[in-house]
């Protein structure tokens, strides 16, 4: 299906139904007639939308920043945007691929219980993360950021992998309890503030906060396996044979809360 | 209006079942031969009760508040979008004020009571109350720890606690004595509690039993039409049955409401011999006089505990690991509040669950026991239709009971309880008797002089909840608010007050002034938060 945005409005269109789940097995004429808010107007998927069959299973959205809540929750299937996404882009998703060829707003990812997001330029804030009250964010899945994030990316993360190539904007992996952050770029203040369990791997030095503390110097065997497995995936993260043999130093915290949680540095 | 040939239950005026006409004019029942408006709704076939009247609920104020605010993850669940005659809101255990009004009125309940406002924060509650449309309403008076109370008590001043009782009823506009863990609260502020009822408390050589007495006996000689309304010691502790029999009787001669009662009524020596002590109570209540209660029945799924009674959230917050406010309210009283979720496989929660039901089948004289959840302690207020399902069909408890905690047919005598409710007992539990324990002589009966306050179901007996959860009709008034389960008219209900009159004496102004954040001459409730108000007499 091929969905082009008929205007450019800066009204935010909130359309959990673009999701292969609610597409599967309908015409043009039935999606068209799925319902969508148009600021807090309820109209179709066909008011906002200009929609053609391609023949093909894929999802392919043109550009569209304003549009919320796309994938939400879908369980299979892919959806392509050639361009920039909105917020809440696949929250909740439990399988499936959705990608991204522009930037992608605040919340995408959020709560995801599976598949994959990677988005080839910059993400916004609480990327993986959990709404707000929730015990737990991202629990399992791939995320993939080619560019920078905002604030609090993988906030509350439980299980999952998110990479962002670029910087980390601040309180990355705040009260992380689980999974894996690995950031390429410069990481923000105050990261893994309140992180219970978890890991978080750097390539540039970070300015830790005072409850985490260095253990030691090495090379972790679990990293070893894990990147290996991360280059097997068809992202092209810039994992090389240095980072899988190189000595990281491992910092543990935060010591203010159960402490269990671990940042790695690479050295060399 | 003439509601024509509905199935009337109106208990109140004996009639159970029949079909009877109701005539309506000027928002009251009247004579036939006072109507003038001729407007008609058809009702053969459906059933015709007295709009439902909310004995006790926590809907406004600021552990509501507080509450609202902790949760989000709580409204996320239950978004309430707006309608011609409804704004937005949201659910789901805290919903919006609007809401609130709303789903209320969506069931067919017409009176609510916020059953505890701090003094200090009657005016935020009677802020939201103007915010809750279509039903009426009020609050009772949080007293069993308050600085003057424990004063007078231990002095053993009753007339100046007396006069004090009628000032801080004006000054809150509330309508009832609230007391919840007497003494516990005040302890609680040097994180102490109470466990039993003479046991002393913190910095004032007083009991309990003292506070419930004279309290008692002053809502008593002030002619209050609502009796104290006493949440009591060792709430939500194993073996605290105890204690709740004990209040009820030593109260005597008293008239006293003991309140969310399955939250008092457990048995055994600690959690793992946790046992259901609802059959005691009730054999209690049903040899007492001048008793009523509300059960606070749980309702399997998401709560949120919100009560004065400040050492039991906090010990709670221990219990469920979950996250935890805590209020201290100066020289009055205290809150806290607990998200919790009650589980049909935990064996606790299923006893918990099988208490309430006991307590409501057991006792005889249903003029003594009311349907409430305690909302939302137990569980949210909407869910009451599922309550009257497993009250009025054996069959479908033995249902549910399959789907529990296998422990609680051990621990509770619920499988054997044959009893089944009729419509008319349901009306009562849910109207008649809340009205009368409340004192309101407009409410909870069709009879000529009653406010025009009705709900009409498409009663079917296969599917009782259903039938409950959203009413053909309500009538608020004498307007139809509620048309097939969805509001069609926006109305406003009255607040609910007293015409008790005193003053602070000199001694009590400086009092005050010294050790209050607020001024005195600031302190009272004005009237402009009262737009609609209805003055009740107290003789
Ligand atoms: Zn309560």
């Amino acid at each position: 299906m091929l969905l082009n945005p008929l205007v450019k409005t800066a009204i935010p269109v909130t359309a959990p139904c673009i999701t292969p789940d609610w597409f599967s097995g309908k015409s043009v004429e039935e999606v068209g007639n799925l319902p969508v808010y148009y600021g807090n107007k309820e109209k179709r998927l066909r008011d906002v939308f200009d929609i053609k069959d391609d023949g093909k299973d894929i999802i392919t959205l043109g550009s569209v920043p304003t549009v919320k809540y796309i994938g939400k929750g879908m369980t299979a299937g892919s959806i392509v945007i050639k361009g920039d996404a909105g917020m809440h882009l696949g929250a909740e998703m439990k399988g499936g691929c959705i990608t991204v060829e522009g930037n992608v707003s605040d919340w995408a990812g959020a709560e995801m219980k599976g598949g994959e997001i990677v988005v080839a330029q910059n993400a916004g804030h609480c990327l993986g993360g959990a709404y707000r009250g929730s015990k737990s964010g991202m629990n399992k899945g791939l995320i993939v950021v080619k560019g920078n994030a905002g604030n609090e990316v993988g906030g509350l993360m439980k299980k999952g992998i998110i990479v962002v190539e670029g910087n980390l904007g601040d309180a990355a992996g705040c009260s992380m309890k689980g999974g894996t952050l690995i950031c390429y770029g410069h990481p923000g203040n105050r990261l893994g503030a309140l992180m219970q369990r978890g890991s978080i791997v750097l390539y540039e030095s970070p300015a830790l906060l005072p409850t985490f503390t260095y253990d030691a110097e090495y090379n972790p065997t679990w990293l070893r396996v894990f990147l290996r497995e991360l280059q097997k995936t068809p992202h092209r993260i810039p994992i090389t044979q240095n980072h899988i043999e190189g000595t990281y130093r491992r910092y543990n915290g935060d010591i203010s809360e159960l402490g269990k949680g671990e940042i790695f540095v690479f050295h060399e | 209006m003439i509601i024509k040939n509905g199935t009337v239950y109106d208990p109140a005026n004996n009639i159970n079942g029949e079909k009877v006409d109701i005539f309506i004019e000027k928002g009251k029942i009247v004579d036939e031969s006072e109507l003038r408006d001729k407007k008609e709704i058809e009702a053969s076939g459906l059933v015709v009760l007295p709009g439902g009247v909310e004995i006790h609920t926590h809907i406004a104020g600021s552990k509501v508040n507080i509450a609202r605010i902790m949760r989000p993850e709580d409204h996320r669940k239950d978004v309430v979008r707006k309608t011609p005659y409804q704004r937005s809101g949201t659910g789901y255990t805290v919903p919006t004020t609007f809401t609130i009004g709303y789903r209320y009125a969506e069931m067919g309940y017409t009176t609510v009571w916020e059953a505890a406002a701090p003094p200090l924060g009657a005016r935020h509650s009677h802020e939201e109350l103007l915010d809750i449309p279509i039903v009426d309403k009020g609050i009772f008076t949080l007293m069993g720890s308050n600085y003057f109370v424990l004063k007078y008590t231990e002095e053993g001043e009753f007339e100046k606690l007396k006069n004090f009782v009628a000032w801080l009823l004006h000054a809150t506009k509330g309508y009832a004595v609230k007391i919840v863990n007497p003494g516990g609260v005040e302890s609680w502020k040097w994180g102490k509690n109470v466990s039993s009822l003479d046991d002393t408390v913190q910095n004032f050589n007083v009991t309990p039993r003292e506070i419930l007495k004279n309290l008692a006996r002053a809502a008593d000689e002030l002619h209050l039409p609502h009796s104290i309304h006493v949440h009591c010691n060792n709430l939500g502790s194993p073996g605290n049955y105890a204690i709740t029999r004990e209040t009820i009787e030593m109260l005597s001669p008293y008239r006293r409401h003991i309140t969310h009662i399955q939250f008092n009524s457990y048995a055994g020596e600690d959690w793992g011999t946790f046992t259901s002590g609802g059959s005691d109570i009730a054999a209690t209540l049903n040899k007492s006089k001048n008793v009523t209660c509300d059960v606070g029945q749980v309702i399997f799924g998401d709560a949120t505990t919100m009560t004065a009674d400040g050492p039991w959230q906090h010990t709670l917050f221990k219990l469920s690991g979950n996250k935890w406010a805590n209020s201290d309210v100066e020289m009055e009283t205290g809150a806290g509040i607990v998200p919790y979720r009650f589980k049909k496989k935990n064996v606790v929660n299923a006893i918990q669950w099988s208490i309430g039901l006991e307590v409501l089948l057991l006792t005889e004289d249903p003029y003594k026991v009311f349907l409430t959840t305690d909302h939302p302690n137990a569980g949210p207020f909407y869910h009451y239709p599922q309550v009257m399902e497993l009250l009025m069909s054996r069959k479908k408890r033995e249902e549910m009971l399959e789907t529990v905690h296998p422990l609680v047919k051990e621990r509770s005598v619920l499988p054997s309880i044959e009893r089944e409710y009729s419509l008319s007992d349901l009306a009562v539990v849910t109207r008649a008797g809340t009205a009368r324990a409340l004192g309101m002589t407009a409410k909870g009966h069709l009879g000529v002089g009653a406010d025009a306050d009705i709900s009409i179901y498409r009663f079917d007996e296969e599917q009782i909840q259903k039938s409950f959860q959203k009413a053909a009709y309500t009538i608020k008034d004498g307007v139809i608010v509620v048309k097939d389960g969805t509001v069609v008219a926006d109305h406003m209900g009255k607040t609910y007050v007293l015409d008790v009159k005193a003053d602070l004496s000199e001694e009590e102004r400086q009092i005050f002034s010294k050790y209050y954040t607020v001024q005195v001459s600031n302190y009272p409730v004005e009237e402009a938060y009262l737009p609609q108000k209805e003055v009740v007499t107290c003789r």
